[in-house]
C-alpha cells in the first residue's frame, strides 16, 4: 500500500508512512517523488564525489548511507529508494528522508535548499537561517507561540527564481527541539516523543501553515551566536554583497550539494535571493538573557514593526 | 607537517590552561582573550567541525554513531589542513565500534597528555558540573562515563567517552604515539621548565622571552581577573567560575577521609605511578 502526502509543493507517493506530513491535497496532479522500500541494486556507476555518508554518481544520484538506520538512494530529483538495515526503526528512516534525503532531493531539482526554519508572519515568509546550535528552531517556536505559523523546521525549500519573488515551501508542521529550550518556553515535554531511541531532542507538532503553496519571502534572518559574552543583541540590515556570501555557506548539505549541482548556479541562487529579499543579520548571545527564544522573539517582532513603520 | 597534536587530559587536569599559555606564546607573549581566542586549540569533539567536514548533523546521530565517523572527520580535516593542528582531547583513547582507533595514528603528529592528582580533580570536577563530591567521585569512577552533549551554553560538542580516571589515563599512556606527559602541579611548580618542553615537544620555535611573558599572561589570578570582567564561555552553567583555584592539595583540606579512601582504593595503581602516593 503507498500513501500520499504533499511536500514542498509536490505530490509524493510514499510505500513508507509519513505522520508528519500532510495528506496530499492535489490529487488530480501527477506524482512528483516516488519513496520505495526495498532492496538497492549493485551501484556501478563512476562516483564522482564521496564522504562517509554520501557518494555522488556521474549521473547526479546520491547514495545515501546511514549506519544502524538504512540507506537511501536519490535519484533524478523523484525518486528515492529506502534500504533499511534490519530492526531499523520507523522514526529513525523517517527522520533522515525529512531533513538528508529531502535536501538531496531539492538540490536535484534545482532548488536552493538553507539551513533554515521558516516561519509565517501575516502572509509573508521570514527565514530564520544559520548553522547548527544558531537557536534557528528554538526562535522560530517562539515565534508560533506569538502568532506565526511554522513553513519549515531545519530545510528551508526556497525558489529564488520562482515566478515573481523569491519563495520558500511549506513542508511540514514538526520541530526538533531541545529539552531545556522547550522548558524555557513554558512547553512541558512529558508527552512529547524523541526525534530517535536515545537522542536527547524532542519532535514536536506545532501550528503551522495549512496551505500547500509556497510563500513570497519578505526577509531572511541570519542567526549568529555570539561567541564573547557580555555583549548586547545586536539586529542590523546587512548589505547585500554580504549577504549573498553568508547564505552562500548556509546552503543545506552543501559540500554535497555542490557535486550535484554547481557552484555557479548556487552563487546565481543566493544573488537572485538576497537582491529581492532585505537581510538581517541578528548577533545574539545565549548567556544574555536577551537573547532567551521568548525576548528575541519580541526583539525582532519590535524591529520589524519599526522597519515596516518607516 | 600535516596532522593533530592531541592535547589530552581528564577533565579539569589543566587542559584550557595549557591552551591558553601556548594561544599566548605564539603571539609573542600577548594576552589572552578568553572569550574570543586565536583558535589555535579547538575542541576535537565541536560538533561544528563534524558536521561541516561530513556534511550531516549530529544532532540527529547516536553517540555510537558519532564515534564512528569522528576518526574520518579526523582525515579529512587532516588532508586539508596546511599544517599541524591543535586539538583539546577530554575522551580516552579508544576504538571505534569498528575497532579502529578513535585518534588514528596517521593523523597524529603527537600526544601531549595533562594529568592531576585525582584528589584535587575531584573538588574541581564536583564544582564545574555542579554535583556533590561523592556524586563526583562516583562519575570518576564510573567506566561507562559518557559525557553529555554539553554543559556550556556558548560551546556544541559531541558526546565524549572518558571512563574512570585511571583508565584515561592509561588508555593514554598505552597509546602506541609520541607522547609527553606533564603533570598538572609541575606546571604549577616548576613553571618555565616544563613550559620550556611543551614548546620543544610541540616543536615549535623556542623563545625563553616568549614564555616567560605568556606565562605572565597566563597566571590564574589573571585568568580570574579576565574571567570576572569578561565572563567565560567555557565556564559550565553549574559553576559560579570556571578559573576556581588551581590549587594543588586543596583535598587534603576539602575531602573527608572517607572519600579520599575511596579515591586511593580505586586508583591507587594509577597515583602510584604517577607520584601521587
Amino acid at each position: 500500500m503507498a500513501f500520499d502526502y504533499g511536500l514542498c509543493g509536490w505530490r509524493v507517493r510514499s510505500d513508507l508512512e509519513l505522520p508528519e506530513v500532510a495528506d496530499c491535497s492535489f490529487e488530480d496532479s501527477e506524482v512528483d517523488i516516488h519513496i520505495y522500500l526495498g532492496c538497492l541494486p549493485s551501484l556501478t556507476g563512476r562516483v564522482v564525489f564521496s564522504l562517509p555518508h554520501y557518494q555522488v554518481f556521474t549521473d547526479g544520484s546520491c547514495l545515501v548511507t546511514m549506519v544502524g538506520v538504512g540507506r537511501y538512494w536519490v535519484q533524478g530529483g523523484n525518486r528515492v529508494l529506502v534500504e533499511p538495515v534490519a530492526k531499523a526503526s520507523a522514526k529513525d528512516l523517517r527522520i533522515f528522508l525529512l531533513t538528508t534525503v529531502l535536501g538531496i532531493l531539492a538540490h536535484q531539482r534545482h532548488l536552493l535548499p538553507l539551513h533554515a526554519a521558516a516561519v509565517c508572519w501575516q502572509q509573508k515568509a521570514w527565514l530564520l537561517v544559520g548553522a547548527t546550535g544558531s537557536g534557528k528552531s528554538a526562535l522560530a517556536a517562539a515565534l508560533v507561540q506569538r502568532g506565526a505559523d511554522l513553513i519549515c523546521d531545519e530545510v528551508a525549500v526556497c525558489a529564488p527564481q520562482h515566478v515573481s519573488h523569491p519563495v520558500v515551501w511549506p513542508s511540514f508542521p514538526w520541530m526538533k527541539l531541545s529539552g531545556h529550550v522547550l522548558v524555557g518556553l513554558g512547553i512541558a515535554t512529558e508527552t512529547l516523543s524523541f526525534i530517535r531511541d536515545g537522542l536527547p531532542k524532542h519532535f514536536m507538532k506545532v501550528g503551522g501553515s495549512e496551505s500547500a503553496k509556497p510563500y513570497d519571502i519578505e526577509r531572511i534572518f541570519i542567526l549568529n551566536r555570539e561567541r564573547r559574552i557580555n555583549r548586547p543583541l545586536v539586529i542590523e540590515p546587512l548589505a547585500k554583497i554580504r549577504s549573498a556570501g553568508l547564505v552562500d555557506s548556509l546552503i543545506y548539505r552543501r559540500t554535497t550539494g555542490l557535486h550535484i549541482s554547481n557552484q555557479f548556479r548556487y552563487f546565481q541562487a543566493c544573488t537572485q535571493l538576497v537582491r529581492q529579499v532585505p537581510v538581517i543579520k541578528i548577533n545574539h548571545f545565549s548567556g544574555n538573557p536577551d537573547c532567551h527564544p521568548a525576548p528575541l522573539a519580541d526583539a525582532i517582532l519590535h524591529f520589524m514593526e519599526g522597519e515596516v513603520g518607516e | 607537517m600535516k596532522g593533530f597534536y592531541w592535547f589530552a587530559s581528564y577533565p579539569k587536569a589543566g587542559n584550557t590552561w595549557l591552551r591558553l599559555f601556548l594561544e599566548s606564546y605564539v603571539a609573542g607573549g600577548e594576552d589572552v582573550d578568553l572569550n574570543q581566542p586565536r583558535m589555535l586549540v579547538n575542541h576535537c569533539a565541536a560538533s561544528q567541525y563534524f558536521d561541516e567536514f561530513l556534511d550531516v548533523e549530529s544532532d540527529d546521530l547516536l553517540p555510537e554513531e558519532c564515534l564512528l565517523y569522528r576518526p574520518r572527520q579526523y582525515e579529512l580535516e587532516a588532508a586539508k589542513s596546511k599544517g599541524p593542528m591543535y586539538r583539546k582531547v577530554h575522551d580516552a583513547y579508544i576504538q571505534t565500534g569498528e575497532g579502529e582507533p578513535l585518534f588514528p595514528p596517521q593523523v597524529t603528529l603527537g600526544v601531549l597528555y595533562l594529568v592531576r592528582d585525582p584528589r584535587d580533580v575531584a573538588i574541581s570536577y564536583a564544582n564545574h558540573l555542579g554535583y556533590s563530591l561523592d556524586k563526583t567521585i562516583d562519575i570518576m569512577c564510573n567506566p561507562d562515563q559518557l559525557t553529555k552533549a554539553s554543559i556550556s551554553e556558548f560551546t556544541t560538542q559531541l558526546p565524549q567517552w572518558i571512563g574512570t580516571w585511571s583508565s584515561h589515563v592509561s588508555s593514554w599512556l598505552g597509546a602506541p604515539c609520541r607522547r609527553l606527559v606533564i603533570r598538572y602541579e609541575d606546571l604549577l611548580r616548576e613553571g618555565e621548565g616544563v613550559f620550556q618542553e611543551v614548546v620543544t615537544f610541540l616543536q615549535l620555535p623556542y623563545d625563553r622571552q616568549a614564555i616567560k611573558k605568556a606565562m605572565a599572561a597566563t597566571t590564574f589570578e589573571r585568568l580570574q581577573k579576565s574571567e570576572e570582567k569578561e565572563g567565560f564561555r567555557e565556564r559550565s552553567m553549574h559553576a559560579k567560575k570556571f578559573f576556581n583555584k588551581g590549587q594543588a592539595g586543596r583535598w587534603k583540606d576539602l575531602l573527608t577521609v572517607q572519600q579520599i579512601r575511596r579515591i586511593e582504593e580505586t586508583h591507587g595503581e594509577m597515583m602510584a605511578l604517577l607520584g601521587y602516593i
